[in-house]
């Protein structure tokens, strides 16, 4: 996978879920981590790219351990760009779908 | 690698950043490392989850560097009028592209088509650019600097030729010790001349240093574009 490429897919994963609810950034990390082979670290650009971008903000929220953690939300403007790239994915994946489940003699 | 040693190696990769910027950022991994900690993971487990800090670092200083570059989440007014349509398309694009190599005859040409026609536009700015600068600012200030430089050889030219006509002035007009002490002066002065010269030598170096790097600058500008 090139970078360019995993940088997409990492964004529509986190707006996707962050469109369940709110979360911090361990939090992301691990779900993302669970099933996709990337570095924890790598989640922390790309959730700063988005807020710069105005698709996510953030807030501060007591934690049990007592430290303040830094949740992020969606923004109106993350929502629709989620639901955009939504639809690139799905439009993306039935056509790579299509070619490795019969491939070319359909063209 | 530990917390303390994760941390420094990732603001030193940070240091092209401002300071408040790394800060943030790097608040961001001393809150996962703490989260790591509540969830019973050693800090070192959680600094090898975290990845490389010099490649985590990379991501942040692209992102400063390429905006314009990659900029799909916030299109560049400069490249088109029409900003949703752009959006869209370099959405596709960052999906799309880098799995299309691996079919060279299926759609390869358009994206590409699209970055090089980008770096046309900016590339034409560039010229533009470095033309209008050095007609009316860049080539003057060149001028007179490079006079200045030139000039500035008459100091060891004068010197040494005053030195010789003292010595040689000297021993045709007077006698007894009186050449001895006007020729002592008159070394002395081409002494100085020489120390002077060596002066000149670094400095017009350092002026022609000057001048390819400010040349090899407004090349780069006009080829890579702004």
């Amino acid at each position: 996978m090139t970078i360019q490429f995993k940088k997409g897919v990492l964004e529509l994963c986190v707006l996707a879920l962050l469109d369940s609810r709110d979360r911090y950034g361990y939090e992301i990390a691990a779900s993302l981590t669970k099933g996709i082979e990337i570095s924890d670290g790598t989640v922390y650009p790309v959730l700063r790219r988005l807020q710069q971008d105005d698709y996510l903000s953030s807030y501060l929220c007591e934690s049990q351990g007592g430290a303040p953690r830094k949740y992020y939300t969606l923004t109106p403007k993350g929502k629709e760009f989620l639901s955009l790239l939504t639809g690139e994915w799905q439009r993306f994946s039935s056509q790579v779908d299509r070619i490795l489940h019969g491939g070319e003699e359909n063209e | 690698m530990n917390k303390e040693q994760f941390l420094s190696a990732l603001n030193e990769a940070l240091s092209p950043l401002s300071r408040s910027e790394r800060e943030d950022i790097l608040s961001d991994y001393i809150e996962h490392f703490r989260a790591g900690r509540e969830n019973g993971k050693s800090q070192e487990e959680v600094a090898q989850a975290l990845g490389d800090p010099a490649e985590l670092a990379r991501a942040y200083v692209e992102e400063l560097a390429g905006t314009k570059e990659h900029g799909y989440s916030e299109p560049n007014p400069s490249v088109s009028n029409s900003q949703v349509p752009l959006a869209v398309e370099q959405t596709q694009t960052f999906l799309v592209q880098p799995v299309i190599p691996d079919q060279p005859h299926a759609q390869e040409v358009p994206p590409a088509g699209r970055s090089s026609n980008h770096s046309g536009k900016s590339t034409t700015l560039g010229i533009v650019v470095v033309v209008l600068v050095n007609v009316f600012l860049g080539a003057w200030i060149l001028l007179s600097l490079a006079a200045a430089v030139l000039s500035l050889w008459a100091v060891p030219v004068c010197f040494f030729f005053t030195g010789i006509a003292t010595i040689v002035g000297a021993i045709v007009s007077f006698s007894g010790m009186l050449p001895l002490v006007f020729s002592l002066f008159g070394v002395s002065l081409i002494a100085l001349s020489g120390l002077a010269g060596i002066g000149m030598y670094y400095l017009s170096r350092f002026f022609i240093r000057g001048v390819t790097r400010y040349i090899q600058f407004c090349a780069r500008l006009c080829k890579e574009g702004l």
